[in-house]
């Protein structure tokens, strides 16, 4: 099984996202799975239809910036001739797709020719680390559950179910720390929305 | 009354954040274009809270406030 990677790291949030990454990629190291990073600057369309052509992902993630018929990849560089976009779909064509980024399950999820493609319909949002409570890791478990799921067998739309299970959790345990975690209000929004707003387009049976 | 002057920026570009609700106490204001919003209450101390749409206070930041002052409060952008 072959998942590859794809992150930008070009503003703050793709810092987050880019840490995000590298800990999906380890947890699927960790499942046997050959994992290909385009990392930075490597994040760009021309590279990933190379390795389109030389090895074929059966996964592909992305995590970075997006908007509803694209996702950018690294910026600048992304605006001209962003990694993935409604004409150059077929990128994506049979493999799922899981995709952390704004807004790309409003036009290009729907279109894209993936098997199976999760995405946002609307903002997506990353975490941060604050004294009282590690966030950005409680979000980084959230992402990792779809990809696992779907490495150990499950079918999207049960890995998408996990997802959510997994996102609830969090912003219930966030209702219980309004008034004591800095940061617990806010992010409890934000996971809300991450979680309320994360489609899953194509065939809901599609398994790895 | 006392004067609070709340700058908002990003920590990242030292950018100003506009149009942006700012929370001290039980009043409340929205920053202006250039990412600062103005308080006249009575001297005191307060707790300040912001609310974005696409921003949170960064780790670091003040959480409460001495009136009068002039703070910095740096917002760190979440959305993708």
């Amino acid at each position: 099984m072959k998942a590859l990677i794809l992150f930008s790291l070009d503003s703050l949030p793709t810092t987050i996202t880019a840490l995000g990454a590298d800990a999906i990629a380890k947890a699927l190291v960790q499942k046997g799975v050959e994992v290909f990073q385009l990392d930075v600057w490597k994040c760009v369309n021309p590279l990933f239809q190379l390795q389109n052509w030389i090895n074929k992902p059966d996964l592909v993630m992305y995590l970075g910036h997006g908007a509803n018929d694209r996702l950018y990849g690294q910026l600048p560089n992304g605006f001209i001739i962003p990694l993935v976009e409604v004409l150059t779909k077929e990128l994506l064509r049979d493999t799922i797709t899981v995709t952390y980024a704004c807004e790309s399950g409003r036009v290009l999820g729907p279109e894209a020719p993936s098997r199976a493609y999760f995405g946002s319909v609307e903002p997506y949002f990353v975490a941060l680390t604050y004294p009282s409570r590690d966030f950005m890791s409680d979000f980084f478990e959230t992402w990792k559950v779809i990809p696992l799921a779907l490495v150990e067998g499950k079918t999207a739309s049960e890995a998408l179910q996990l997802y959510v299970k997994k996102c609830t959790e969090y912003i219930n345990l966030y209702g219980q720390h309004l008034a004591d975690w800095q940061g617990a209000e806010e992010f409890q929004r934000f996971l809300t929305q991450n979680r309320d707003s994360f489609r899953l387009f194509g065939d809901a049976s599609a398994r790895l | 009354m006392a004067r609070l002057v709340v700058h908002l920026r990003d920590v990242q570009t030292n950018a100003p954040i506009p149009f942006t609700a700012v929370f001290v106490g039980t009043a409340s204001g929205i920053s202006d274009f250039k990412g600062d919003a103005v308080f006249d209450i009575a001297a005191g101390s307060y707790s300040i809270s912001v609310k974005s749409p696409m921003y949170v206070v960064a780790p670091g930041s003040p959480t409460s406030v001495s009136v009068p002052s002039e703070v910095t409060i740096q917002m760190a952008r979440v959305l993708l």
